[in-house]
């Protein structure tokens, strides 16, 4: 296994931040001070593995940003740093394609959340990660001692590196990668300077004394016994070697001064170990994943919910997902009411009825983020289940209106119909909510059918609300699409939601529900009529 | 290039690397590039060094001119010390003790035998002798007796005494004090006392500590002047007479009248000294008064006249040697 760069992400190692510009920035923020984000940056610009998904198709719909901001929490050490979000958020919505990377990342999200001591190292090394991080991006103020900062810096970093050699020899999964790459280093004479130069920063030698002390306790004097210097050490060297140091240092233009040869001692260090270094900018994104994946199973857990590694299976199989739930409704402090699905397989249409505010959108967003987390090879936000990786996911639940617009609801709602044939693949998913909804149902129906029939064509997992109900129960009786599956929310006692789903087609929106809810209906429009009429008049009697 | 950061122990790649940032690196907190700076550095190295080492051969040279000129000045007192005896060179002490016991109280004319007699004077005189005439003040202490050996030269009395004037006349005087006065061959024999007083200390081992301890060209150029100004010659033949010739002027009564020159009548002792038999060979005690001479001659040369007369006084008294002391004896 190739240990030069400590992949987290993917099976085979691939240097994905540009090491050149993050070598150079490193070198910038080592020797001043001010590298204005160096890791932000980096993790920002860095290379993802080969991915088909297109984030544009899903990510703003499926308020992906928003997601990871609440769900994905790290804890290190008691604290809650703040995770770079954007670099999470590309890295969830291009899941790699290559499938040995996606069992790569489930392998090792495995393993922390059943392995205690790994989690508690990964996050120390997290916390460690940061803390070279503050040291490096950290603002230098005014009588800061810079050869005692790139000193913390080493410093830190030499923490890193042992961490990640000592702490991770156990690991079976992609982490042991820590452990290969921590070890190379260290065993490296680059590694090796760096500890003699803290060393001999530290105990440059020892003094044996003996220490008076007078009848009233009080110390009186001291006598220095005997002298050792570290000897060994190679930066160790003699009084007159030290001087004449110096003089060299002062005659070829530097300054004059012990700090001066310190200085060049840590540059050269520093040139020597900062190609290690480097991969540690990448690392951070790494860990950050991880920890914000066990971060949004902690999150569930506190609301009551489970999450689970979904097994992966083939789009001919049943779908199955329990206690499925909606993670964004988690930030929202609203009651989440988990449900459960099962499909007869993963490559169909379904249909899903009901009536409105029945959960039929938070069941599509559910299955859009299950789908994006469990192909990340990350926890889903249900209790169990398997899920059919895809090539693509495509996304519509929002239908906003633009200023610049074009088209009605209906030609906008077209064009991106079109679009999505453009560049569907097959075997995808896709999740429509309220499919030609934008016209008369007689007219919108047609293009209904049509588009699910074509759809069809494709082998999609494909998930679609509608309130053309008789349409829908229409196609359900003559089997007009062989491979259209039906669900429906699930109704209670008293006709309300339940928020679960069962096979079928709605009889009923129960429009008059929600007018009700919301004050909709003819007795409560006439009472408001009639009251702003009367506060009218006495207006124009007063006048 | 080698370094002092590195040592045998570094990992050579760590040396390597540390060579590099020596080659690379920036100065901390500098703003101006460091080959700049380093050759801002050597330049004003270079100054600093060149100004030691011009400070340092000027400070030579001026050092072994300081050295030369030490060594010719001690060469050329050694030399001139080398022509004297330890008897020359305590003339002077010999000589001061026999002149600060002069102001006492007078013991009476005496001529001792060799100063007895016609020509007995003359053959004296031949004989290198050292002269100094002086109120009796300048013969209380050294300083007095120095500031009189100054003022003090080959007068008219040693003049007319060495070579006499034909008769006791005022015109035979001046004949001779003219005469006197334009050649010096009579007074050949007869030295001042301050070539004596003035030259001797040169030559004596405090002057040449003085001249060793000397730092500066500028001192040694002051005793080098010194040195030239003393007329060593004429020390030296002033170290090697043995007989002292000194006149004392007794101070006279306060109502006397004074000529234009200071003249006036008063006692004089005349004394002639063997240094080194420590005895007096001659001494005598007279009378002068200008008022002997005309009133033309006292104007202009009272004291030469007077001088001139007591010089004859005393060769009379040799020659007849009628001194009541040393008939007393």
């Amino acid at each position: 296994m190739d240990a030069a760069v400590p992949d987290l992400l993917h099976a085979t190692p691939m240097t994905r931040i540009d090491m050149d510009a993050t070598q150079l920035a490193l070198t910038l923020a080592f020797a001043s001070g001010v590298s204005g984000g160096l890791f932000a940056e980096s993790l920002d610009r860095a290379r993802l593995a080969p991915s088909t998904w297109q984030p544009e198709s899903f990510a703003a719909d499926l308020f992906l940003s928003q997601f990871v901001g609440a769900c994905f929490k790290i804890r290190a050490a008691g604290t809650a740093p703040l995770a770079s979000v954007t670099h999470l958020v590309r890295v969830l919505s291009r899941p790699p394609s290559d499938v040995r990377s996606v069992e790569h990342r489930r392998a090792i999200v495995g393993e922390l959340a059943s392995n205690a001591g790994l989690r508690s190292s990964l996050e120390k090394l997290y916390v460690l990660l940061n803390r070279f991080r503050t040291l490096l991006e950290g603002a230098r103020g005014a009588g800061w001692d810079l050869n005692r900062r790139q000193l913390d810096i080493l410093q830190a970093g030499g923490e890193i590196i042992e961490c990640m050699a000592q702490d991770f020899v156990t690991a079976r999964s992609g982490l042991s990668r820590l452990a290969l790459f921590g070890q190379r280093v260290m065993a490296g004479e680059p590694y090796q300077s760096l500890c003699d130069l803290l060393r001999y920063d530290e105990n440059l030698a020892t003094l044996d004394l003996k220490v008076g002390v007078g009848a009233d306790g009080r110390i009186r004097g001291f006598r220095i016994v005997a002298v050792e210097t570290n000897e060994r050490n190679p930066f160790v060297t003699s009084t007159w070697r030290r001087w004449l140091a110096k003089l060299e240092l002062f005659v070829r233009g530097f300054q004059f001064g012990d700090g001066e040869v310190m200085a060049r001692l840590i540059d050269a260090v520093f040139e020597g170990i900062q190609a290690d270094f480097v991969p540690l900018v990448q690392l951070l994104g790494d860990v950050e994943f991880y920890l914000g994946a066990l971060g949004f199973a902690e999150v569930a857990q506190a609301a009551g919910l489970e999450v689970c590694l979904p097994d992966l299976v083939n789009p001919m199989e049943r779908l199955r997902l329990e206690g499925l739930f909606n993670p964004l409704l988690l930030s929202m402090g609203m009651r989440v009411v988990p449900c459960n699905l099962t499909i007869e397989r993963h490559d169909t249409t379904t249909l899903i009825t009901g009536p409105n505010s029945g959960g039929k959108t938070r069941l599509l967003q559910s299955l859009g983020l299950t789908q994006i987390l469990g192909q990340a090879g990350l926890f889903i936000p249900a209790r169990a289940g398997s899920i059919a990786l895809c090539p693509a996911l495509v996304v519509s639940l929002i239908q906003e209106t633009k200023a610049d617009q074009a088209e009605g609801r209906l030609g906008v709602e077209l064009v991106r119909i079109r679009a999505l044939f453009e560049r569907l693949p097959r075997g995808a998913m896709v999740i429509l909510d309220e499919l030609c909804s934008g016209t008369n149902p007689s007219e919108g129906e047609e293009i209904f059918e049509l588009v699910v029939r074509m759809l069809t064509m494709l082998t999609p997992q494909v998930f679609i609300t509608t309130h053309f109900l008789a349409f829908a129960e229409t196609l359900q009786k003559e089997r007009r699409i062989a491979e259209l599956r039906f669900l429906q929310v699930e109704l209670g006692a008293n006709h309300e939601p339940t928020y679960q789903f069962v096979p079928g087609v709605a009889k009923t929106s129960l429009a008059g529900h929600a007018a009700a809810r919301l004050g909709v209906t003819a007795e409560q429009l006439m009472a408001l009529i009639e009251k702003n009429l009367s506060k009218l008049d006495a207006t124009a009697h007063a006048g | 290039m080698g370094t002092f950061l590195t040592n045998p122990r570094m990992n050579r790649a760590l040396a390597e690397r540390v060579r590099a940032s020596l080659r690379t690196g920036r100065s901390r907190g500098a703003r101006v590039d460091k080959r700049l700076t380093a050759a801002l550095r050597l330049v004003s190295l270079v100054g600093i060094v060149g100004a030691l080492i011009a400070l340092s051969v000027l400070r030579k040279h001026a050092d072994d001119q300081l050295e030369h000129a030490r060594a010719a000045l001690l060469d050329t007192a050694t030399k001139k010390r080398a022509q004297l005896s330890s008897d020359d060179l305590q003339t002077l002490d010999r000589l001061t003790t026999v002149l600060l016991h002069a102001p006492g109280p007078y013991e009476g004319d005496k001529l001792a035998n060799e100063a007895r007699g016609a020509g007995a004077l003359s053959a004296l005189l031949e004989r290198p002798m050292i002269y100094v005439r002086g109120p009796e003040e300048a013969f209380r202490s050294d300083e007095t007796l120095r500031r009189a050996a100054l003022l003090s030269y080959a007068d008219a009395f040693v003049r007319c005494l060495v070579d006499p004037p034909r008769t006791r006349t005022e015109k035979a005087y001046l004949e001779r004090i003219r005469q006197a006065s334009e050649t010096d061959a009579p007074a050949a024999r007869v030295h001042r006392l301050y070539d004596l007083v003035a030259g001797l200390p040169l030559l004596q081992t405090p002057w040449r500590d003085k001249v060793k301890a000397a730092t500066e060209l500028r001192e040694l150029t002051s005793l080098d002047s010194e040195l030239h100004m003393a007329k060593l010659d004429e020390t030296i033949a002033a170290a090697r007479a043995r007989l002292v010739l000194f006149v004392m002027d007794e101070s006279s009564a306060p109502t006397g009248l004074s000529e234009l020159d200071g003249e006036r009548a008063h006692d004089v002792r005349v004394t002639l000294f063997d240094l080194e038999q420590h005895a007096p060979l001659l001494r005598l005690r007279r009378h002068v008064d200008p008022a002997a001479f005309s009133d033309r001659g006292r104007a202009s040369r009272a004291t030469a006249l007077d001088a001139c007369a007591l010089s004859l006084d005393v060769r009379d008294a040799t020659t007849k040697g009628d001194t009541t002391t040393e008939a007393a004896r």
